[in-house]
């Protein structure tokens, strides 16, 4: 079971409307390389792994996705929040105002629906760890890009941190993954 | 701290991690700061900082069980978590549905700010 704290991971307070820049974070959220399905995969995964270090790694890391969900949606809450019409419309957030209003529909900045179809969950621990090392670095590399899209330091400071959380979970990945092939390797027969 | 290849509470949530091996960062997109606007706000970072270390530790620990110096820092951050923790809570409320303030006469789990609204 999971309990809830009424409290962010990292404190976010914007004190900018940006419709654009919210647009893009939509990608970080309900995106391919996105927070809601990197909770999913990690979480969805951990059934399969083959020993304690495995199930603890994935329900943690896991866990800390939900929160990343939580900054992302709460970022563009605060960038959205008492948009007018004319800044609707000429932030061109209109196609996505007209569908779901200022509520934060999980899809990518193009407003396509979130799908599991992106993330991978294969039941071979190794395959899945490997599968987790690309998704970290994926979700590095759309955090880099939206870091250069927005100058606004209320934004970028969630971003940094969210970006190298991607980093350190890539590590513990390689990690994980690393003591699991070796560990392969030397129950081989000669 | 002692050990100088680990970021104190302070420092670590701002880097993103406890650990100095892994920070790196983006370019020059360095130097940010925790909003801090009010005394609820700054009593709620103290929370996240202390609780990012038991996070950032417990990565560390699953893959290394046996680590004595770990195991010693996640129980003198647990136990300044708690402290924080009660400190915001005294003043502010309930973070989880789960307390009671006796001394208050309300269910203080529905009061403001929820995460998504500005402290």
């Amino acid at each position: 079971m999971w309990k809830y704290e009424k409290k962010l991971q990292y404190p976010v307070d914007v004190k900018n409307k940006d419709l654009k820049i919210a647009k893009i974070l939509y990608d970080g959220l309900g995106g391919p390389d996105g927070e809601l399905g990197a909770s999913l995969r990690y979480l969805q995964q951990r059934y399969t792994m083959p020993d304690n270090k495995g199930k603890a790694l994935l329900t943690d890391i896991g866990t800390e996705e939900i929160n990343h969900i939580e900054i992302i949606s709460t970022l563009i809450h605060q960038l959205t929040k008492d948009a007018t019409i004319d800044e609707i419309k000429e932030a061109d957030f209109s196609s996505n105002f007209s569908k779901h209003g200022l509520g934060i529909y999980p899809s990518d900045s193009s407003g396509n629906p979130f799908t599991a179809a992106t993330i991978g969950i294969t039941g071979d621990y190794l395959a899945d760890l490997v599968e987790d090392m690309a998704a970290e670095q994926k979700a590095r590399a759309g955090y880099e890009h939206m870091m250069s899209l927005t100058k606004d330091k209320d934004v970028l400071g969630p971003l940094a941190f969210l970006r190298e959380r991607e980093v350190v979970h890539f590590e513990r990945f390689k990690e994980l993954y690393e003591y699991y092939l070796n560990q392969k390797q030397n129950k081989q027969p000669k | 701290m002692e050990n100088k290849n680990l970021y104190d509470e302070n420092e670590a949530i701002i880097k993103g991690t406890v650990f100095k091996d892994f920070y790196k960062p983006y370019k020059n997109y360095t130097g940010y700061t925790l909003p801090a606007n009010n005394e609820q706000q700054s009593l709620l970072n103290e929370i996240s900082k202390y609780e990012f270390m038991l996070l950032d530790l417990r990565f560390a620990l699953i893959l290394d069980p046996n680590n004595k110096e770990y195991l010693v820092l996640y129980d003198k951050y647990f136990k300044n978590y708690l402290l924080a923790t009660d400190n915001y809570e005294k003043k502010y409320g309930k973070l989880n549905a789960y307390g009671i303030n006796l001394q208050s006469d309300e269910y203080s789990w529905i009061n403001d700010p929820w995460t998504w609204e500005v402290l």
